[in-house]
């Protein structure tokens, strides 16, 4: 992924998610969130960029 | 005897036990001091003084008749707003929540406080939806900080802290998903202990972020933890995450020193970014304990990153129907955040939770070496109430999501821990992380009451 999205980037991303899951950003909220979305992409793209061994699974602890 | 709320839970249990004060007079006197307080600290939002006064009368009936009392007999607690209390609307620091029925039945962990003969005096106040470090809730008000009271109490358990600070009950229950039990405790100068995942089962408590989330204990001594602890472990079948281990009581080994244990301080990213006084509290728990070793855990940062996306995701997959419906109706404080975790791709999700897997078997081979390590709780004393932004090593940074960068990449592999208190007179106390190895929460008490027979830790009442 690309950590350094514009923040016109970062705003189109977040409306199209929006959209996606039928939630709408009330525009008074708007900033804020892609506020928090830009925090939260520069603390992603290291962590997506950390190649991990091909077998390393998640931990699930859901057990029938 | 006159009735003092200010000892702690196993004293007052034995004078109950003993005759020497009765449950009632206990119960009043914790009343009291809520009645004298409490406006001033705000960390009560409901408080049950005729359930409590009931209960109370019951458990000094029971003495009288000859019945066995429990190990917390007429010990007032009190619990996060998060955990259902019988008859009551859980909150969790909501207004969405107040709308909710009452709930039907104790949390586990309320029922088995009770059955060892605590008296619930209410619910406390919180960070809504547990999505925070400092407890300003904008419906129900900030907690003040019974050290200095223009300060936070931390949060999310924010009024658990303080009541147990400020002497209005020795014993509270909260959560910690991010670093809500130890925020607190260093803040307010207290212990509190987040257990091992999955260790204590978490049904009826309102979750934040199932993956992550833990309920835990604090108290104004290390053998009050160690007891609610022992009392609160066993199985929960309705928490898919509870563990079956067997109990393991701590209480009985608590005396027992800190020979035979390694500890080492955790160096690298845990000595970087703290205000001098903290680090100094970490260095005076490491002299008193003759720890010089230092170790470093690896990708430390990575790990509170992808702790964050977890706690979003997490977070915001609970909220969704409300975050669609009714936004407005969320505190300013976790509203954006919220709706911004609902908005992030799977992948980020998925890669956070393999790099967790990865990071729990780097870390189980450090604990290979050292039984305990010790952090800093927090990069700062508590902040102001309303302090936006901090300045620390002279970088400025926001204030709320920086507070918890030594207690996230504890919890994300539910390491347990207790967080200890070192007082520093005429200013805030800090707070230190004593981290132990998965389900060892034995060692990490073992070294806090080392600590506190010390002398180097204590939580002495803020009135």
């Amino acid at each position: 992924m690309k950590p350094d999205l514009s923040p016109d980037a970062v705003a189109t991303v977040v409306e199209a998610n929006a959209a996606v899951i039928g939630l709408t950003v009330p525009p008074e909220y708007r900033q804020g969130v892609i506020d928090n979305y830009a925090r939260m992409l520069a603390l992603a793209g290291p962590v997506m960029a950390f190649e991990l061994p091909k077998q390393t699974e998640m931990a699930p602890v859901f057990t029938p | 005897m006159t009735a003092s709320i200010t000892l702690d839970s196993v004293a007052i249990a034995e004078q109950v036990r003993s005759g020497a004060v009765t449950a009632a007079a206990v119960t009043d006197a914790a009343l009291g001091e809520i009645e004298r307080r409490d406006a001033a600290l705000n960390c009560f939002t409901t408080v049950q003084a005729d359930a409590a006064r009931r209960a109370a009368r019951d458990i000094d009936r029971r003495r009288q008749a000859g019945e066995a009392l429990g190990p917390l007999a007429g010990v007032p607690f009190a619990i996060k707003n998060l955990f259902d209390i019988a008859g009551v609307t859980t909150v969790a620091g909501s207004k969405i929540h107040r709308d909710q029925p009452p709930a039907l039945a104790d949390a586990t962990a309320v029922a088995r406080l009770k059955a060892a003969g605590g008296v619930l005096i209410g619910a406390l106040n919180m960070d809504e939806y547990a999505y925070g470090f400092v407890t300003e809730n904008a419906h129900d008000g900030p907690t003040h900080n019974p050290h200095a009271l223009d300060h936070v109490a931390g949060g999310s358990s924010g009024g658990s802290a303080a009541a147990v600070a400020g002497g209005l009950v020795p014993l509270t229950l909260g959560s910690d998903t991010n670093g809500s039990i130890r925020v607190p405790s260093a803040f307010c100068g207290i212990f509190g202990l987040k257990p091992t995942y999955g260790r204590l089962g978490r049904s009826g408590a309102m979750l934040f972020a199932e993956s992550l989330d833990h309920i835990g204990p604090f108290a104004r001594s290390v053998r009050d933890l160690a007891l609610a602890f022992d009392l609160l472990q066993g199985p929960d079948p309705a928490d898919p995450a509870a563990t079956d281990r067997p109990p393991e009581p701590t209480l009985p080994s608590l005396g027992e020193g800190i020979g035979g244990l390694r500890i080492a301080l955790a160096g690298g990213y845990f000595r970087e970014g703290a205000m001098p006084e903290v680090l100094a509290g970490v260095d005076a728990v490491a002299k008193a304990l003759g720890a010089t070793a230092m170790v470093t855990l690896p990708q430390v940062l990575l790990a509170r990153s992808a702790a964050f996306i977890i706690t979003m995701v997490e977070g915001a997959s609970l909220h969704l129907d409300d975050l669609k419906t009714r936004p407005q109706d969320f505190d300013p404080a976790t509203r954006d955040r919220f709706l911004a975790g609902a908005l992030i791709p799977s992948q980020l999700y998925v890669k956070a939770q393999r790099f967790r897997r990865w990071y729990r078997d780097q870390v189980a081979e450090v604990f290979n070496m050292v039984d305990i390590i010790l952090a800093p709780c927090t990069p700062c004393p508590a902040p102001r109430i309303g302090e936006d932004k901090m300045v620390i090593g002279g970088v400025e940074m926001l204030t709320r999501p920086n507070l918890g960068i030594y207690t996230q990449p504890l919890s994300f592999i539910g390491l347990p821990v207790v967080a200890v208190p070192v007082q520093r007179p005429g200013a805030l106390p800090v707070g230190v992380q004593v981290i132990a190895a998965p389900f060892q929460e034995a060692k990490a008490l073992r070294v806090a009451a080392e600590l506190e027979k010390l002398g180097v830790c204590a939580a002495p009442v803020m009135s």
